[in-house]
């Protein structure tokens, strides 16, 4: 089964002010600033590094729960 | 909304985003005190903030409570005028090196002495950072500054020395030891008397680049290898940060 994303990374595009910091905090390379822009992938395992870190409160993490689903027996 | 977003309530939102420059560590102690605040389950008529002049002086602008932007150098006796006033109000003073310790550091020798109960936290930036660059009161030996070319020949203030010569409270931490600086400054908040929290923070664009970081994250990098904790001191050594011992007299 493919790893599943633990958190959902909420960019607030009109606070980012592109700084860098937290892809460079970020565990799974998750987070990159692309045509000067922060992107977030689907790595996230819901650490919280990028939102603690970031001086502008541009980052809201949400954790993601997966309902786990076993076989019936 | 996660938990670890409530410190916002602390805040105007729609005064932000702040003015700083990317990278700045001055939103870092903007949102660290918001965080104690709400740890500390502040009522917002309760707290009153006050700051001076410079980058680090314009946070009073940010809180959704009341505040106040006083002159350059004047936010201690602002403070201790309100809390003289209504000794009911939590005052919190948030500036930087250069306001509280140069222009204004007369009045925290005095306000120490009188050990008025305010808490203030200083951004230790190590420059003058809003008109550009310019040598600080806490700039370090031999540092390069707009002001001094050829490095700083003059020694930086001792801080904790003249606060605990009279017997205030003293935290040191940095914008890299969240977790640190959120207790530093929940336990100066709680501290009977006069308490001072010396925030060691990345000024980039016009210290960090001079002096040879890449970015932000750089500096912070060099905070974490560089500074260890000690919560179990009288008197923090030059690499160490942490919350001094204190006794009352
Ligand atoms: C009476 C007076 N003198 C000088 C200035 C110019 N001035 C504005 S900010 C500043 C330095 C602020 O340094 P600091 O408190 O360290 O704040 P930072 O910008 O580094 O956060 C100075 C000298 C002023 N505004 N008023
Ligand atoms: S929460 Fe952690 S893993 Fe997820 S994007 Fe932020 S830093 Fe990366
Ligand atoms: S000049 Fe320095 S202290 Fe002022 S906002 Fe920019 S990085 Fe921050
Ligand atoms: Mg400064």
């Amino acid at each position: 089964m493919a790893r599943q994303r633990k958190g959902e990374v909420a960019i607030n595009h009109n606070y980012c002010k592109r700084c860098n910091i937290c892809p460079q905090f970020c565990p799974t390379k998750n987070l990159e600033i692309v045509g000067g822009k922060l992107v977030s992938y689907d790595r996230c395992i819901a650490c919280f590094a990028c939102e603690r870190y970031c001086p502008d409160l541009a980052i809201e993490v949400v954790k993601i729960y997966h309902v786990e689903t076993t076989p019936a027996g | 909304m996660e938990d670890t977003m409530r410190f916002k309530r602390f805040l105007k939102e729609e005064n932000l985003p702040t003015p700083w420059c990317p990278g700045c560590g001055n939103g870092q102690i903007l949102k660290s005190a918001c965080q104690a605040f709400e740890e500390l389950n502040f009522d917002k008529r309760q707290v009153v903030i006050v700051s001076g002049i410079g980058c680090a002086g314009r946070s009073a602008g940010f809180f959704d409570m009341d505040s106040v932007h006083t002159a350059h150098g004047r936010a201690i006796p602002v403070a201790e005028g309100i809390k003289t006033a209504n000794e009911n109000l939590k005052v919190v003073v948030l500036s930087g090196d250069g306001d509280l310790l140069g222009i204004g550091g007369n009045h925290l020798l005095h306000a120490t002495r009188r050990n008025t109960p305010i808490s203030i936290i200083c951004y230790s930036n190590e420059i003058y950072g809003m008109t550009g660059g310019q040598v600080s009161p806490t700039t370090r030996l031999n540092t390069k500054t707009v002001t001094t070319p050829e490095g700083n020949k003059d020694c930086p203030v001792n801080v904790q020395a003249i606060i605990k010569a009279h017997n205030c409270f003293y935290a040191r931490s940095t914008t890299f030891h969240l977790a640190h600086l959120k207790k530093s400054i929940i336990e100066a908040l709680r501290h009977p008397g006069l308490s001072f929290v010396d925030v060691i923070c990345q000024c980039i664009v016009n210290n960090g680049r001079r002096v040879g970081f890449k970015d932000a994250f750089e500096m912070l990098m060099y905070y974490k290898n560089n500074y260890k904790i000690n919560d179990n001191t009288e008197l923090l050594k030059e690499n160490e940060i942490g919350i001094t011992r204190w006794t009352s007299a």
